[in-house]
């Protein structure tokens, strides 16, 4: 095999820890985002001659991965009960509720104010196991759909299909992972931090 | 409808009534910018844990 028509299998070895933390980001199961870089990088080493050096080595192998997460996605809402999720869900819904008075406008105290300083707060450590642990508290599901959207970037249209609900459940699941992880992190970050109201 | 907004194009219709509200909601002001934090946020947690070096930042390494 040539340096410049193909990838060396050493090559596509060397970026087992990058698709590895580019993995576990995604899917939140250890055992599961070994598997899938496991299965990426026999696969890129069988089709290593496909490889022509127009996008980088590392790009080449992130799509491949990407298809293996958006699979064991799809393949993991199938396992999930509907029914478990659902009373998960209807609590969720209940908390969202909580936060609007009858005229569906924003109950006084409990109206969101100001986040301060988000780019400093980005930077800050501390924030990220913060940040962790609200999604961690998102229910399966529902946080799936957010994953696929806000950090994957995928369509509403694609999401539908991987996932196979309709486009309203979907905006409705986003919905409550955006309340739920707003909350979360409005409780356990911003909040009695200086805010700047504008 | 603001967070049907980060997902899809609104109609024009959609997006003048969302302008005005917020003209007089700021809880909804404050909702709207936070949810474009979130996604700040969502974008650059993925970054962070897949730049080299970066902490995992969940147990079990391969």
């Amino acid at each position: 095999m040539t340096e410049d028509r193909g990838a060396g299998s050493g090559a596509i070895a060397g970026e087992q820890k990058y698709l590895y933390r580019y993995a576990i980001t995604r899917l939140r199961d250890p055992d599961l985002a070994e598997d899938l870089v496991q299965d990426t990088i026999l696969a890129a080493m069988e089709a290593s001659e496909r490889f022509q050096g127009r996008a980088s080595l590392r790009t080449w192998l992130v799509s491949i991965l990407r298809n293996k997460i958006i699979d064991a996605l799809k393949a993991r809402t199938r396992v999930v009960s509907l029914e478990t999720d659902q009373s998960v869900d209807e609590s969720l819904e209940s908390e969202i509720d909580q936060q609007f008075d009858a005229n569906g406008r924003w109950k006084m105290s409990l109206r969101p104010l100001a986040w301060a300083d988000p780019e400093a707060t980005l930077e800050n450590t501390e924030f990220w196991t913060v940040f962790e642990r609200c999604l961690e508290h998102v229910p399966p599901r529902t946080a799936e759909v957010f994953v696929l959207r806000e950090v994957l970037g995928e369509s509403i249209a694609d999401i539908c299909k991987i996932l196979d609900i309709s486009a309203s459940n979907c905006s409705v699941l986003l919905f409550r992972a955006r309340m739920r992880l707003r909350g979360c992190l409005d409780e356990h970050w911003f909040r009695g931090r200086p805010r700047d109201d504008r | 409808m603001i967070s049907d907004g980060m997902d899809r194009h609104l109609t024009l219709r959609e997006r003048l009534r969302i302008r005005l509200h917020l003209l007089m909601c700021t809880g909804c002001l404050q909702f709207s910018r936070q949810l474009d934090i979130l996604r700040m946020a969502a974008r650059t947690f993925a970054e962070r844990a897949t730049r080299k070096g970066g902490q995992l930042p969940y147990r079990g390494t391969p």
